[in-house]
């Protein structure tokens, strides 16, 4: 599990990006970070993988993290068994090799998300929900118990940002995984999410459950914007979302 | 009448002679073309001269007998007077100002010559006006001259003879070496082209194997001495693989002055050219250094040429070359030389190991 | 559409086993040495060759002369020995910094380290005559450059790609510079031409104990670098991804740059500035196996030994005179470089 207290950070010579900021995550839930453009998800996220180190207060990780990102960014074009190989690196040595072992763990991912049969594709060469499902093959190839992930399906259609959710869900409950994600869009956070981190301003933010603290005041002070919880039945299904109202 | 006639006639002729005399001594005018054709002009014989070029000065002293007119001198020109018999010959010299360039190029330090108030400069033409302009620039005069075959060599000297008045001089060096060339020429006509010895000159033997071409000066030091060049397609000075001269197999190798170490041993001893015909038959020999290095052209070639070409052919040509040394050291320079000189000039040390060198042995004991 | 079929046809050749390539280079290389042995200047013919090779496994009564094995053993076959390692080194070298700088356009040259060991043997060529100072000196200097490179880039205790590639153009410069001034200096008749010969590359003077001096650094350090191939790929991926992997990129980095450093120091220092082996071979090698490292490298290091072995076989072969080898590997290498680049549509690399 993530322990974050009081945890602030800035820029030398530059305003706090957040600050102050106390929130956990506990063993097979899932977490989602919300805020528009420029709050600082991404800031926090960084703070929390260990790429950046915050400048006050204090995060304890007690479990093995795996991140996704959105892209990858690599200019090479590998195949999907290769980039999801990768995924061992933390376990291997600067002189060592993927042995048959981390194979077979690699390709124990792919089948766990249904990618089998892209094994020997150029990843360059996928749908961009293809190659996010890889991404986070790769992650779990790592023999992580807590995946982070920075805006997954984002840039999705729809269907695909329906199996990448899916996905995040079934991982969660068949392995008893963390996920903690930062996203755009109130209703991914509403579907998936059991707490949620509103992040208003750098001094102000707001921690709890998804379906107390998403309500639409706070979702308007969030996003400046009207947005609506509704509720609603499709196909026999008790359906609960959240809507932006456009001008 | 008559008695007349022959008194004016007398007075004309002597007054004519009288005149002329004067006109002898004090039109002592120097006007000669450089080797690029430029016209150099002086009042009268330099007597404060500055060379660069490096084999000018032990030129220069052959022509004029003497170190005293040069004031200035490159210091790549100092180190071969210090090396070889020029010290002993002139020992003056030794005190001749050399700071008027640095070691490694051909940059005149123009400052330091016009303290040395130079009449008149010899400079390379061959390596662009850049290494001329700053002296002409200061004012000084300067005679351009160019390296590497036997026209140029004769014009440098032909300059020489002008700016110091000793043309005479000249002419009979030139004609000496015009003449040995024909005495060559005799000698080596007659042998056959398929009997001809096989030679290269490596003008680098230990920093890389350098050979010398065709149209190199070298080349045509082969030739005169009735030598044949398997480099002779070659341009130039090139390297080649140490295969190539195997391939070539040469039966005798001559080697250059500049690599301070070099000597013949070091070709016999290295294992990639065992096998070669001028190793097996220890036919390997340096050049001599005489009044200046032997290789390059200079004013001793023709000794050159004749030594050469009894290392071609010790059993067919034979020159008394010890007792034209001490002719010809006495023409030029006016310095009687002995025969311990005569031996380190031959490099008798070095060269004693390889074959056919006995022939250059002093005659008694 | 083509470069999708691009993309397909090399997935197949990617499912056949590595073994393949590796197996099949080798033996090509083998091909390349034997048949190099054959070439030359003084003529041995093929048959003789194989002999005298024969009786250093298993003796026999020669029947050639000496100046035959002469030939082969001790002139050609430690000029080959010196382009194998030299064509491999460089190549893999060239392999190595593509992957961590993420860039196809860089070679040795991007880290200053080929300006520095130039720099090192003009020097020497200047100061002193001995050729085992000068292969020291270029060697030394090589790995100054990089030393200052190293320090020039390093901003809050890391060193960004950006601020690497910059210090090396910078570090490059200086020494080219320099090795101009030095030419400005040097004695037109001795030194300039053996400078001059020296910068533009050549095997001509190699001996066994050139071949151990290079060849130690050069099998050590390339051994290296192969250790650390499955490293490079999680680099190539950029230092966010990789740190996200659980990868510090700065130790792996540093290790391939001083590794591509000691190569590419002991090449320069033996053969003087060999051009476009580091910069072309990965890219050919990479159109073959694709970009993962853990077979571009072997690819590389066998594809460079039996280009840099073939051009070197022409540059001591095809005239009396020495063709410089660095003259004919950027005659060769510009061309091919562009056209593989049209072809292939910068095969191995996406497209942005």
């Amino acid at each position: 599990m993530i322990k974050v207290e009081k945890a602030g950070f800035r820029f030398k010579d530059s305003g706090w990006i957040f600050r102050n900021h106390s929130f956990h995550l506990k063993t097979g839930e899932t977490m989602a970070i919300l805020g528009p453009n420029g709050r600082g998800k991404t800031t926090l996220l960084k703070s929390i993988i260990g790429l950046l180190k915050i400048t006050q207060g204090k995060i304890t990780k007690t479990c093995d993290i795996g991140v996704v990102h959105q892209y990858s960014q690599s200019p090479f074009s590998y195949n999907v068994i290769d980039m999801v190989i990768m995924g061992r690196a933390r376990h291997l040595g600067m002189f060592s090799s993927p042995t048959a072992k981390d194979k077979n763990l690699a390709l124990e991912a792919l089948e766990l998300l249904g990618l089998i049969g892209l094994k020997d594709r150029e990843f360059s060469s996928l749908s961009g929900g293809e190659k996010q499902l890889v991404l986070i093959a790769r992650a779990m190839a790592s023999g992580c118990n807590c995946l982070i992930l920075d805006e997954p399906a984002s840039a999705l259609d729809f269907k695909n940002q329906d199996i990448i959710l899916k996905t995040l869900r079934d991982i969660t409950h068949n392995k008893n995984m963390s996920v903690l994600f930062t996203t755009h869009y109130p209703q991914h956070a509403l579907h998936i999410a059991d707490k949620v981190l509103l992040m208003y301003s750098p001094d102000r933010y707001e921690f709890g459950a998804a379906t107390e603290i998403m309500d639409d005041s706070h979702l308007k002070d969030l996003y400046r914007l009207d947005i609506q919880n509704v509720h609603f039945n499709c196909n026999g299904r008790d359906i609960h979302t959240v809507v932006p109202v456009f001008s | 009448m008559m008695k007349r006639i022959n008194k004016v006639l007398l007075i004309s002729l002597s007054l004519f002679f009288m005149f002329s005399s004067l006109f002898g001594e004090t039109n002592q005018k120097v006007t000669f073309f450089d080797h690029y054709n430029n016209e150099v002009t002086l009042e009268k014989p330099a007597e404060r001269i500055i060379t660069i070029p490096k084999p000018a000065p032990s030129m220069f002293m052959a022509v004029d007998g003497s170190s005293e007119r040069i004031v200035g001198i490159h210091p790549g020109s100092m180190d071969a007077i210090r090396e070889g018999i020029m010290m002993q010959m002139f020992p003056d010299a030794i005190n001749i100002n050399s700071d008027i360039g640095n070691k490694g190029s051909y940059i005149p330090n123009v400052e330091e010559m016009l303290t040395l108030h130079p009449d008149i400069i010899f400079q390379w033409g061959n390596e662009g006006m850049g290494i001329v302009d700053p002296i002409k620039n200061a004012g000084l005069k300067v005679a351009l001259v160019k390296y590497g075959d036997q026209n140029s060599l004769e014009t440098m000297l032909n300059s020489f003879g002008s700016v110091s008045g000793k043309k005479d001089k000249v002419e009979t060096i030139i004609a000496w070496h015009k003449s040995t060339m024909s005495q060559l020429k005799q000698k080596t006509d007659i042998i056959p082209e398929s009997g001809k010895t096989r030679v290269i000159f490596l003008i680098r033997a230990l920093s890389s194997l350098k050979v010398a071409g065709g149209d190199t000066y070298h080349g045509l030091c082969i030739g005169l001495a009735g030598g044949k060049n398997p480099a002779r397609e070659i341009k130039g000075y090139k390297v080649v693989s140490p295969e190539q001269i195997i391939a070539w197999d040469p039966e005798v190798i001559f080697l250059n002055n500049f690599e301070a170490k070099l000597q013949p041993q070091d070709i016999y001893s290295n294992a990639m050219l065992a096998g070669l015909s001028a190793v097996k038959n220890k036919r390997v020999y340096r050049a001599p250094m005489g009044g200046y290095r032997w290789d390059p052209p200079n004013q001793e070639s023709p000794l050159m040429w004749k030594w050469l070409s009894m290392i071609f052919y010790p059993d067919q040509i034979s020159w008394d070359i010890r007792t034209e040394m001490k002719e010809k050291y006495q023409f030029l320079y006016n310095y009687t030389l002995k025969d311990d000189e005569i031996d380190a000039i031959l490099r008798f040390r070095m060269n004693g190991i390889s074959s056919n060198y006995q022939q250059f042995a002093r005659t008694e004991g | 559409m083509s470069s999708i079929s691009v993309h397909t046809g090399r997935s197949a050749v990617q499912s056949q086993p590595r073994m393949l390539i590796w197996v099949g280079l080798a033996i090509l290389l083998g091909m390349t040495v034997l048949i190099s042995l054959g070439i030359g200047r003084y003529h041995v013919d093929f048959f003789t060759v194989v002999k005298i090779c024969w009786s250093r496994v298993y003796s026999s009564i020669p029947t050639w002369t000496d100046t035959d094995e002469r030939v082969v053993l001790l002139i050609r076959m430690p000029r080959i020995l010196m382009a194998v390692f030299a064509g491999a080194g460089l190549a893999l070298s060239g392999a190595g910094l593509q992957g961590v700088f993420r860039n196809p356009l860089v070679g040795p040259q991007i880290i200053g380290v080929s300006s520095g060991a130039a720099f090192g043997g003009v020097l020497a060529i200047l100061i002193w005559e001995s050729q085992i100072l000068t292969i020291l000196t270029a060697f030394v200097f090589g790995l100054i450059a990089v030393v200052i490179v190293f320090i020039m880039s390093r901003t809050n205790g890391r060193s960004p790609v950006l601020m690497l590639v910059l210090s090396g153009v910078v570090v490059s410069a200086f020494f080219t510079a320099l090795i101009s001034l030095a030419k400005y200096v040097a004695d037109p008749y001795d030194q300039l031409p053996a400078i001059v010969f020296w910068l533009m590359g050549s095997l001509a003077l190699i001996t066994y104990s050139k071949v151990v001096i290079a060849g130690i650094p050069i099998l050590l350090a390339g051994a290296v670098i192969y250790m650390i191939r499955f490293r490079i790929n999680i680099l190539s991926l950029g230092d966010e991804e990789a740190e996200s992997l659980g990868i510090k990129v700065g130790p792996t980095r540093w290790v391939l740059i001083l590794c591509a450093t000691l190569i590419t120091s002991a090449v320069v220092s033996v053969c003087g500035i060999i051009g476009w082996v580091g910069l072309v071979i990965p890219h050919v090698a990479r159109m073959i196996t694709g970009p993962d490292h853990r077979i571009l490298f072997p690819a590389s290091a066998l594809i460079g030994s039996i280009f840099f072995l073939l051009v070197d076989d022409i540059a001591r072969g095809a005239t009396q005179a020495e063709i410089p080898v660095g003259i004919l590997t950027a005659i060769i290498g510009a061309p091919v470089f562009a056209v593989l680049l049209k072809r292939t549509h910068a095969g191995g690399w996406k497209n942005d």
